[in-house]
């Protein structure tokens, strides 16, 4: 198991596994989502209440949960930095930053829309976005450490630290502010208030959400092997991969 | 036993040597003070001066003057001793590097942490506070600012000699901050109502110790990995 | 068993470049070595790196047969000088050093008073550093060398901003330390007076 994981934690071993790998999680993903637009926008009926409004929850759930799960990849990147000192795992971590950034912020915005005609304002201090606002800044805070600091391993040793120190108060945050939430205002529409959500608009979102994290997973697989070339340049097989793909063109 | 002693000895050694060395450089203890004091004065020109609506501010108010003037402290923590090459020769020493986080946690709220709380005490009166919930604010200020130290010192540790780590220490700091405020402001706001807060006051209790038991951990490695 | 320092193969990279790479040398009791290269050239890494404040990227760097990265009382066998002083400008020489003296886990050697008087600070002892002279400061800052018992010198330019007399006072301290034993690296741009034989490296 660990000969395993040692041998695709060396950076231009995962290069080429992810080159072969690649090819299978993009038609995987194609097929997922076009399934799943069709599930979501046409095949599931409209909700009684919010008529065809609620079809953004097919965006905005499987966002708010990548924020999470991203956050928690990083976190997991950010054991094996300190404890085990692997590069792959500080390229890993510079890399999904962003875009677990970039999919808070999604949830944020879909959030914002959907609560328009459910709430009648575009922005209502429900907990659940309030937390989704908090964890967007421990993103940030992130992607801040990360670029102030010039050199890649501290960097990503420092961003460590924070994003460990991130995983720990990610609950707290959730939690008190959902005290703090029903303090103020009383319990608001939870948005999995409806107990039995229908089996036709159920399936759609579960498979958008495992497209959503194909989607996660390629994009973060390109940027990983885009860094792996920048951090191995001036190693001979980065320098044949380089000419072999001059050569194709 | 004598392990134990030399311990506290010498975490006492480490928290009196930045007391000293702040105190001597009275800037760096002046500025979050007068800090705390501006910004709760700036309050009733925004607000009203109307006791009655300041008063129903006044402890999510001083509270978020308390966090800010914190975060600004910590940029001063390690600077001067990281650029001086002073906290390189700390580490050199042996010293476990758990008590220098835990030592300058200390040393920090004892700096601006304490000042503030008692400065808290004539500010709360003059927005109307009565005696019980000052009792409570001055509580769960003191519970809370523990905290804010603590968490505090790990992220100063993270960013100190990084380009302009004066703001990014508080924009990295702040979000931390949000559970403290919020049970800190409740906890005051309940008092005036006549409540005794006790679930928020365990809540605070409750991180405190968390953070003593973590972020000295994280100081540590954060002190190691910045003088890398 | 007598001491020997040993660095095997060391490459260290510095803000994603390789500044030191692959260097070896070996060192028993006595030996001192020259450290000299121009202005950028990895002499304060190389330091750092002996001290154990920078993981190496290859090789490693053994204290009698065991790997420091490993070994967690490794630095209380060190002494290390850097041209960053490490005093806190706000305290005076003798606070500073006191301070150091008592948190310290290496083996103490003189009193606090007893090395500032051998470096010639005894009437700037009370004095805060920020007060001092550059040549006053580098010395406060060598008499770490006195305070403690430590097989292992690690300095970085001692010399510099010190006058002919003080600079008499190191290299007889280097001496010292060499005929007791010691092994000493001492990175300087500039020639020193030695006993013992020097081995010069060139980064």
């Amino acid at each position: 198991m660990f000969k395993f994981l040692y041998h695709y934690s060396s950076l231009r071993n995962f290069y080429f596994f992810s080159e072969k790998l690649l090819p299978f999680l993009l038609i995987t993903f194609v097929c997922l989502v076009t399934y799943s637009i069709y599930g979501a926008l046409i095949s599931a009926p409209a909700d009684y209440q919010q008529g065809d409004s609620f079809r953004i929850i097919y965006v905005h759930v499987p966002s708010a949960w990548m924020s999470l799960l991203i956050y928690m990849v990083m976190g997991l990147s950010s054991v094996s930095v300190l404890v085990w000192k692997i590069k792959l795992a500080e390229i890993t971590l510079s890399a999904v930053a962003p875009i677990g950034a970039v999919f808070t912020l999604i949830a944020l915005v879909t959030g914002s829309i959907w609560g328009k005609p459910m709430w009648g304002t575009w922005w209502e201090w429900d907990a659940r976005l309030t937390s989704e606002l908090v964890l967007l800044f421990l993103y940030l805070g992130v992607i801040a450490l990360l670029n102030a600091i010039d050199d890649r391993r501290t960097g990503a040793r420092s961003a460590s630290i924070l994003c460990l120190i991130g995983i720990v108060n990610i609950p707290i945050v959730h939690y008190s502010v959902e005290w703090w939430n029903t303090l103020h205002q009383g319990p608001t529409v939870s948005k999995f208030s409806s107990p039995s959500i229908h089996i036709d608009m159920l399936i759609p979102l579960l498979t958008m959400t495992v497209a959503f994290m194909l989607y996660c997973l390629i994009i973060s697989l390109y940027r990983i092997r885009t860094m792996i070339l920048v951090y191995d340049k001036d190693s001979q097989w980065v320098k044949n991969v380089i000419t072999d793909n001059r050569e194709q063109i | 036993m004598s392990t134990d002693t030399t311990t506290w000895n010498t975490l006492f050694i480490l928290v009196r040597r930045d007391v000293l060395k702040t105190w001597r450089e009275s800037a760096d203890l002046l500025y979050p003070i007068m800090f705390f004091v501006l910004v709760t004065i700036l309050f009733p020109f925004a607000l009203s001066p109307e006791i009655l609506v300041l008063k129903s501010f006044a402890g999510g108010l001083l509270w978020i003057a308390t966090l800010l003037a914190m975060s600004i402290s910590l940029e001063n923590l390690f600077k001067t001793d990281y650029s001086t090459g002073a906290l390189e020769v700390i580490v050199l020493s042996g010293v476990p590097l758990l008590l220098v986080g835990l030592a300058k946690a200390i040393a920090n709220w004892v700096l601006s942490g304490l000042p503030i709380i008692i400065l808290a005490i004539p500010l709360a009166l003059s927005l109307g506070i009565d005696a019980f919930s000052l009792s409570i604010l001055l509580l769960s200020l003191t519970l809370g600012s523990a905290t804010i130290s603590l968490i505090g010192t790990a992220i100063g540790a993270l960013s100190v000699g990084l380009r302009s780590s004066g703001m990014l220490v508080i924009v990295l700091a702040l979000p931390f901050y949000i559970p403290l405020l919020i049970f800190g402001a409740v906890a005051t706001s309940n008092s005036q109502a006549g409540v005794i807060p006790e679930a928020e006051l365990y809540f605070l209790a409750g991180l405190l110790a968390l953070a003593v038991t973590l972020t000295p951990w994280a100081t540590a490695s954060a002190i190691r990995t910045r003088l890398s | 068993m007598r001491n020997s320092l040993e660095i095997r193969n060391l490459s260290v990279e510095r803000s994603n470049r390789e500044i030191i790479k692959d260097l070896s040398l070996s060192l028993t009791e006595g030996n001192l070595v020259h450290l000299k290269g121009a202005n950028g050239s990895g002499k304060t890494t190389f330091l750092r790196a002996l001290a154990g404040l920078i993981n190496p990227s290859q090789g490693g760097i053994f204290w009698n047969e065991s790997n420091i990265s490993e070994n967690i009382f490794f630095q209380s066998i060190l002494n290390y000088v850097s041209h960053n002083l490490g005093l806190a400008d706000e305290l005076t020489a003798l606070e500073n050093l006191s301070f150091l003296r008592s948190i310290s886990r290496k083996t103490p050697n003189k009193t606090v008073e007893a090395s500032l008087d051998i470096m010639n600070l005894k009437n700037f002892q009370d004095c805060r550093i920020a007060l001092l002279s550059a040549g006053q400061k580098q010395r406060a800052s060598l008499a770490q060398l006195l305070m403690f018992n430590c097989p292992l010198w690690l300095l970085d330019e001692p010399f510099n901003s010190l006058d002919a007399e003080s600079c008499g006072v190191v290299e007889s301290l280097i001496d010292d330390h060499m005929s007791n034993g010691g092994i000493a690296i001492v990175a300087s741009h500039q020639k020193f007076q030695s006993s013992t034989a020097q081995h010069v490296v060139e980064l």
